[in-house]
């Protein structure tokens, strides 16, 4: 799991890549954490996530929740299918050009 | 899927359990028998059933499943083994070989013969059985469908979909299972219409950790399956969830049971079942108002039958209470047979490299060199012998084999003969444990046939009315000697020399020791029973057995003591592939001597030398010990000047006899691998194999059994 | 990207079926003969289930499960044990081991892949 973390433009870009499970639940929840409390909305890029499972969903809704203003950009394959399967189609980037399909 | 290439793969293993079971079931028959043999016996059937039903036999299943029955009544102590049902087992196990063998010959269709015979077995092994039977195991414990109750009633939901709801345990990411697959499990039983995730019970980020689940799921699925096929999605996960699942059209006060029970606010937890489409608003309204009167359950339909979270009673987990036999198996580790013999290969050129290393060092006359390659040379031999003894299997499971013959054959001669085994534990090289069955099995079934006595002439003999075959096995002087004996007859001299004479093998003048008269029963066709039964009689002479011992490198030899029984003694080597050996020297040519068949070398007396003196036997310390010059026991050409110098006396012993063989050098003690002879050589009596020496130079190994054979009867004659 | 499953068992046949099943249904499939062969396959390859046996030479399952829950890695990988007895005393301690979802042997392929495919779809 890699966490790349940018700012630009007035936003933060948090760019999640390969696995987001229990495996690595743990790292990215600190990562997350770690961003400053005044850091500017947050966008969540879920491009590159090969895998995610109920761990990595929970952990991204508690960020949606407890990040300021922050809202899911690019979402892979896997992460629109999880997100699809519980119920949260609203959660998905409405126009998605750059969605990352793996 | 294509499984049927794993057939080959199921009847080999199958084979091998029922070996398994069979010797299991001949150990309680003669009282050996533990527990753990009742254990190994019904695995062995449980295994033979469990893989059989993966492939579809269903004869084998069907009627192993019987056998297997039986035998957890064994297991359970509801049922002791006595002999009649150990035979029924037996039985019952060479049926399954038979069955097991129609899978192999892909015979289809049914056999009138095996089907009688099955059938009869089975109800043989019925009276074994009581009613409560195991049941056929499945995979999944399949729970009673709810019966939907009739729609359109007043108090039923109109919604035609399953209403599934799962809370999760803290725990069940830890333990490995992921929620979202069962989810996504549903999804391949129909369609989900509608879901909410609950995360009402989600965290700040701060105070998540993010290895415990917080979600929890409602959801409407359309679906044609059943309440088994939908509650079978939950089989791994029921201590770690609570599952309700609600039936289409089930009645109102079932969803209002189920909000209760969830949720301290159903009413709130209510609009969720709304929002994914499980009720309509008014008919949640309906569900949660309070009921006028009890009368409205009327049908009491039992949806959610696995509240299974915290009530299963779970028993104390047995850790570190792991039976000790699996301490015992954790030692052993399966190899395949040929990856040893390359191993063996190897380090047998090994053994050749360090020997040539040695003497390179010995003529450089480098005194560091030679330490160093003798530190080498003592390394090299423990990994010889280490490797040596991973070939080395006990006999015991050959000898176990017979067990069943023994009790087969007596049936069938009508005689009753037990069978006593002695050091089974004893170790030989796997090659010669496999290659010595055929021998002993004749041996045993000669023994059976002609050693033991009918029952009433061995009581008249004062015997005990059973017979007795005796095997056993121990290790003598660097080999391996194993013993076959019966208490019977024993051998008839009179019989066996009229025979001989009939034959032309001996003439009837001359005077013979009874040793040497025993050993005429291994000359080729020679037969001393007045009727060949169908035991013995099987067209194999003692010639054959006697040449298949021989062709270990072993020899056998009889004591007889007629009216009290016989002994067929039988002498191997440990191992066919590297031995110590004593380098002698003859002209040119150079020998090797088995080092533990060498006794000691000493000075050929002047008076010896003299080549037209020759007694070919001499004094040693009041013995009489017999020898022969190699030179002539193997045709050498004479040394080159003309002259030979005989000067060393090598004397050598096998099967409690000496000998000497006189050579020309003695080079001392060396390690050498054994190299088949090629098929030049294989006809030369005397030579058993071939080595190569440390410089390059080949040498004969010397086959002393026979060589003392020849001096023995030169002296003699 | 198909999902990788390690098979252990030490009935040959039993793996050859179970590994066929499982290729035929789009899995990748490791085999592993007993448990320290199967730790020994445990090098850091991505594992999405574990199927094994209980009772096996060399190390049994439960061990197996024990030390497999000791590496970072796979401590949270699944595990479906096969039942050749109905024991409950050993389901118990495979349970407390950490193996929660079990099968009872025997089985057809298709009953296997249906269970498999409750906690991985391929």
């Amino acid at each position: 799991m890699s966490l790349d973390i940018a700012r630009d433009d007035g936003q933060t870009r948090v760019r999640f890549s390969d696995e987001l499970n229990i495996y690595t639940a743990a790292a990215v929840r600190d990562a997350l954490l770690a961003l400053p409390a005044d850091a500017p909305p947050c966008r969540l890029d879920l491009g590159d996530v090969i895998e995610i499972d109920c761990a990595g969903l929970q952990l991204v809704l508690a960020a949606l929740r407890s990040l300021p203003a922050s809202t899911l950009e690019r979402c892979s394959a896997p992460v629109r299918d999880s997100l699809t399967l519980c119920g949260f189609e609203a959660l998905l980037p409405a126009a998605d050009p750059s969605s990352g399909e793996q | 899927m294509d499984i049927d290439q794993a057939i080959p793969t199921f009847l080999l293993e199958a084979r091998e359990l029922l070996e398994q079971m069979e010797d299991g079931l001949l150990q309680i028959e003669n009282g050996e028998g533990d527990g753990e043999t009742v254990n190994a016996i019904f695995r062995a059937a449980h295994t033979i059933k469990g893989s059989a039903g993966i492939f579809g036999f269903d004869e084998v299943v069907g009627f192993t499943h019987t056998v297997e029955n039986v035998l957890d009544r064994v297991r359970g102590n509801e049922l002791a083994i006595d002999r009649p049902l150990a035979e029924l087992l037996l039985a019952s196990g060479d049926h399954i070989g038979t069955l097991l063998q129609r899978v192999a010959d892909k015979a289809h269709g049914h056999d009138p013969v095996v089907n009688a015979i099955g059938h009869d077995l089975l109800g043989q092994l019925a009276r074994f059985t009581t009613a409560s039977t195991l049941p056929v195991p499945v995979a999944a414990a399949a729970a009673p469908a709810a019966a939907p109750t009739a729609s359109g009633s007043d108090d039923s939901a109109v919604t035609g979909n399953w209403h599934v709801s799962l809370r999760f345990s803290h725990e069940v990411l830890q333990h490995g299972m992921d929620p979202l697959s069962f989810i996504r499990y549903l999804g391949s039983l129909g369609d989900i219409e509608g879901i909410v995730t609950l995360q009402d019970a989600l965290p700040a980020l701060g105070e998540l950790d993010p290895e415990t689940c917080y979600l929890g799921f409602e959801l409407s699925l359309k679906s044609e399956a059943s309440h088994a096929d939908i509650d079978g999605a939950f089989d791994f996960v029921r201590d770690d969830a609570t599952i309700h699942i609600l039936p289409p059209h089930s009645p109102l006060r079932a969803y209002a049971d189920m909000l209760t029970a969830l949720s301290p606010e159903p009413a709130s937890l209510g609009e969720v079942l709304v929002r994914c489409g499980t009720l309509e608003a008014a008919e949640l309204e309906r569900a949660l108002a309070p009921a006028p009167v009890a009368t409205t359950a009327l049908v009491p339909v039992i949806a959610d039958d696995a509240p299974a979270l915290p009530t299963l009673i779970d028993a104390p987990p047995a850790a570190g209470s792991k039976p000790a036999r699996d301490s015992g198996r954790a030692k052993t580790l399966r190899v395949d047979a040929d990856k040893l013999d390359q191993l063996i290969n190897l380090v047998g050129e090994l053994v050749i490299a360090g020997a040539g290393a040695n003497m390179i060092a010995g003529q450089l006359k480098a005194r560091r060199m030679l330490e160093a390659t003798a530190t080498m040379a003592r390394l090299i031999e423990e990994v010889r012998d280490s490797t040596l003894n991973l070939r080395m299997v006990q006999i015991g499971e050959t000898f176990n084999r017979f067990q069943r013959v023994v009790r087969d054959v007596a049936r069938d001669l009508g005689k009753d003969i037990r069978l006593v085994i002695n050091g089974a534990e004893t170790e030989l090289d796997k090659t010669m444990v496999e290659k010595i069955g055929d021998p002993l099995m004749h041996l045993v079934r000669n023994a059976m046939d002609h050693g033991i006595e009918a029952a009433e002439l061995r009581v008249a003999r004062g015997k005990p009315a059973q017979g007795t075959i005796r095997l056993d096995a121990r290790h003598d002087s660097g080999g391996v000697l194993i013993e076959v004996s019966d208490d019977g007859n024993g051998l008839n001299r009179e019989r066996i020399l009229k025979k001989a004479v009939e034959k032309g093998l001996v003439s009837p003048q001359q005077n013979l020791a009874d040793e040497d008269v025993y050993k005429l029963i291994f000359a080729p066709g020679f037969s001393t029973a007045e009727q060949l039964s169908n035991i013995s009689g099987r067209g194999v002479g003692m010639d054959v057995v006697k040449k298949n011992i021989e062709a270990l490198h072993g020899s056998i030899e009889i004591d007889s003591i007629e009216g009290q029984g016989s002994t067929m003694r039988i002498r191997l080597p440990l191992t066919l592939a590297i031995i110590d050996g004593f380098l002698v020297g003859v002209g040119d040519a150079s020998f090797v001597i088995p080092l533990d068949q060498v006794v000691e070398c000493i000075e050929l007396p002047a008076g010896e030398r003299q080549s037209g003196q020759r007694r070919d036997y001499l004094n040693q310390r009041g013995q009489i010990l017999p020898y022969a010059r190699l030179r002539d026991a193997l045709d050498l050409p004479a040394g080159k000047d003309g002259r030979n110098t005989d000067r060393n006396l090598v004397v050598v012993q096998y099967g409690g006899k000496r000998a000497g063989l006189v050579v020309d050098s003695l080079h001392g003690e060396i390690q050498t691998v054994i190299k088949p002879l090629g098929r030049v050589f294989s006809r030369v009596q005397g030579i058993s194999g071939s080595t190569i020496l440390g410089s390059g130079a080949v040498a004969l190994i010397l086959d002393v059994p026979r060589l003392m054979q020849q001096v023995t009867d030169r002296a003699a004659a | 990207m198909a999902k990788t499953i390690l098979v252990v068992d030490d009935s040959a046949s039993l793996r050859q079926v179970v590994s066929i099943a499982l290729k035929g249904a789009g899995y990748d499939v490791v085999e592993a003969c007993d448990g320290k062969d199967a730790l020994g396959k445990l090098d850091g390859r991505k594992v999405h289930l574990v199927i094994s046996d209980v009772n096996m030479p060399n190390m049994d399952g439960i061990t197996f499960v024990k030390e497999m829950k000791k590496l970072p890695s796979y401590k949270f990988t699944p595990v479906v044990m096969l039942t050749t007895e109905n024991q409950e005393a050993k389901k118990a301690e495979g349970q407390a081991a950490g193996a929660k979802a079990w099968m009872v042997k025997p089985f057809a392929p298709a009953q296997m892949l249906n269970a498999v495919s409750k906690l991985v779809l391929p």
